[in-house]
């Protein structure tokens, strides 16, 4: 009796092993899987700066019925996140809303497009390419230049 | 001892797997791409191609979730840092693209320096590195229509669109110019396998936090080269964001270690004095005035660390401790401002202007 159990357990141990190296195989190996890794764990604080709550903003802005209009809405969008921020706007001057749309809309079309921000983001080497005259910019908005802050030790 | 002989194959079932055996012998590989390991994708892949007799093993391996700003302004990009490497038929790795400051796979770093000590014969690793483009584009073609695997076919992708080296033009140029360098007296003989190496760094960058034509800042990435007798390994530290030699990425400048070095090691900031092409270690933000760094601190790190041999020398101080590093020197926007590029820049008289890209040393 004890040596019928015997080869009964015995084959279903065999069994066992065959099941668990075909699934093995099939699955691959075990990975130790460190969770923390898929943490964002290096980049401490890069969302709450004030250029990535800036662009953030402008890429969420809704749509608007034209490409210039978007564009401001976005600079709308950039400005209200930045009050919510207490943070410092990305530009350093825009225009008001008549004369930045009316100065968009002198642009070539291909130009106008390269102002909705999702847009310049998913055609940025043909908005590059395709960059109006300084002088034309300056009627719509001025760049802030990036002054960091002054940490002491 | 009934129970033992019934426990031993349970548990050997169960245990006895490595799990770090995953690079199929060439010999029972299939011609061209076999998947090895795509079981866990929130962990990596691993694959493999063979082509006759010779095969490469390419790997990939999940690290920290991208912030949110990185994740938005470049979607077509992985959500997560991905290391990535090429590994050759004897274990030797040959090419490595490290997404942040370290490996994801800790164990990598050792391999990648263990591969200086067992440079292959030139042919072989130029047929390495011919076999992982065709690796990476057969992979990328496969991953792209698998919604769990479609992460890992970016950088394949853009590693495939890569020339390889000894059919990249800037890369043949390169070597005319460091064979020029190579000492009339220890040409070849004396350089032998093992021996010396010839490091050399491409910056790479671009603009970001882009809208309109107006970037507030830019992102830069690190090519580094090894040269024995032809291109043996390249490391690509893309410090967090897109990575050297990627679309939309462009080139910059170059240094080199200007001489050829024994007993080098690839690893980041705190190794020792003959430790090349590492990134920093502290926290990583773009408040980079604190205990913390930036992309373009570590591009200037890794430079200087090639041009140097490691931590000092030249304008690079660390402090005597291989950690503080810190760089001043002219910005490039040309008006002869200065700027500070660090590690810990709050050790270091506070970082100045690193939101652009460092010059190459």
């Amino acid at each position: 009796m004890k040596k019928t159990l015997a080869i009964v357990a015995s084959l279903a141990i065999a069994a066992t092993v065959i099941i668990v190296v075909v699934v093995r195989r099939n699955h691959g190996p075990h990975h130790h899987h460190d969770s923390a890794k898929t943490g964002a764990v290096e980049a401490v604080g890069i969302d709450q700066t004030d250029t990535s709550v800036s662009m953030m903003a402008m890429l969420n802005a809704p749509e608007q019925a034209t490409p210039c209009l978007t564009a401001y809405a976005a600079i709308e969008a950039e400005g209200a996140a930045m009050k919510l921020h207490d943070g410092k706007s990305m530009f350093k001057w825009v225009a008001p809303k008549d004369a930045f749309v009316a100065a968009c809309e002198a642009l070539p079309v291909a130009q106008q497009q390269c102002m909705a921000p999702r847009y310049r983001r998913d055609h940025g080497d043909d908005c590059q390419k395709n960059r109006p005259m300084p002088d034309v910019l300056a009627k719509m908005y001025v760049g802030l230049p990036i002054v960091e802050p002054n940490y002491q030790r | 001892m009934m129970k033992l002989t019934i426990l031993v194959p349970f548990i050997c079932a169960v245990g006895c797997t490595s799990s770090v055996d995953t690079r199929t012998p060439v010999a029972d590989l299939s011609q061209g791409l076999n998947m090895l390991d795509t079981s866990d994708a929130s962990w990596g892949v691993t694959a493999a191609y063979r082509e006759n007799d010779h095969a490469v093993y390419l790997e990939q391996r999940v690290g920290a979730m991208k912030p949110q700003a990185y994740r938005e302004e470049a979607p077509e990009e992985p959500a997560n840092e991905i290391d990535m490497r090429f590994v050759d038929e004897n274990g030797n790795t040959f090419f490595v693209q490290r997404g942040g400051d370290g490996y994801v796979d800790p164990t990598w770093a050792q391999e990648i320096n263990d591969s200086l000590l067992h440079p292959a014969a030139d042919s072989d690793r130029i047929r390495d590195f011919g076999l992982a483009q065709k690796a990476a584009g057969e992979f990328a073609k496969a991953a792209i229509t698998n919604a769990d695997l479609a992460p890992f076919a970016f950088h394949a992708s853009q590693y495939a669109a890569r020339a390889i080296p000894t059919q990249d033009p800037t890369m043949v140029a390169k070597v005319a110019k460091i064979e020029a360098s190579r000492p009339t007296d220890t040409a070849y003989g004396n350089y032998g396998f093992g021996g010396s190496w010839w490091f050399e760094g491409d910056l790479y960058d671009k603009g970001t936090s882009c809208v309109f034509w107006y970037c507030p800042a830019r992102h830069s990435s690190v090519a580094l080269w090894a040269y024995q007798t032809t291109w043996q390994l390249a490391v690509i530290a893309c410090n967090h964001g897109t990575c050297a030699g990627g679309s939309k990425m462009s080139y910059d400048c170059n240094s080199n270690s200007g001489v050829w070095r024994d007993n080098v090691t690839i690893s980041a900031e705190t190794n020792g004095s003959t430790s090349i092409g590492g990134g920093c270690l502290t926290s990583y933000s773009w408040d980079s005035g604190g205990y913390n760094h930036l992309c373009n601190d570590d591009s200037a790190y890794e430079l200087w660390q090639v041009k140097n041999g490691g931590p000092g020398g030249g304008s690079l101080d660390t402090n005597g401790d291989g950690y503080n590093f810190v760089y001043t020197g002219p910005g490039t926007g040309g008006d002869g401002s200065w700027v500070n590029y660090a590690c810990t820049c709050a050790y270091n008289n506070n970082c100045n202007n690193d939101w652009s890209r460092p010059i190459c040393p």
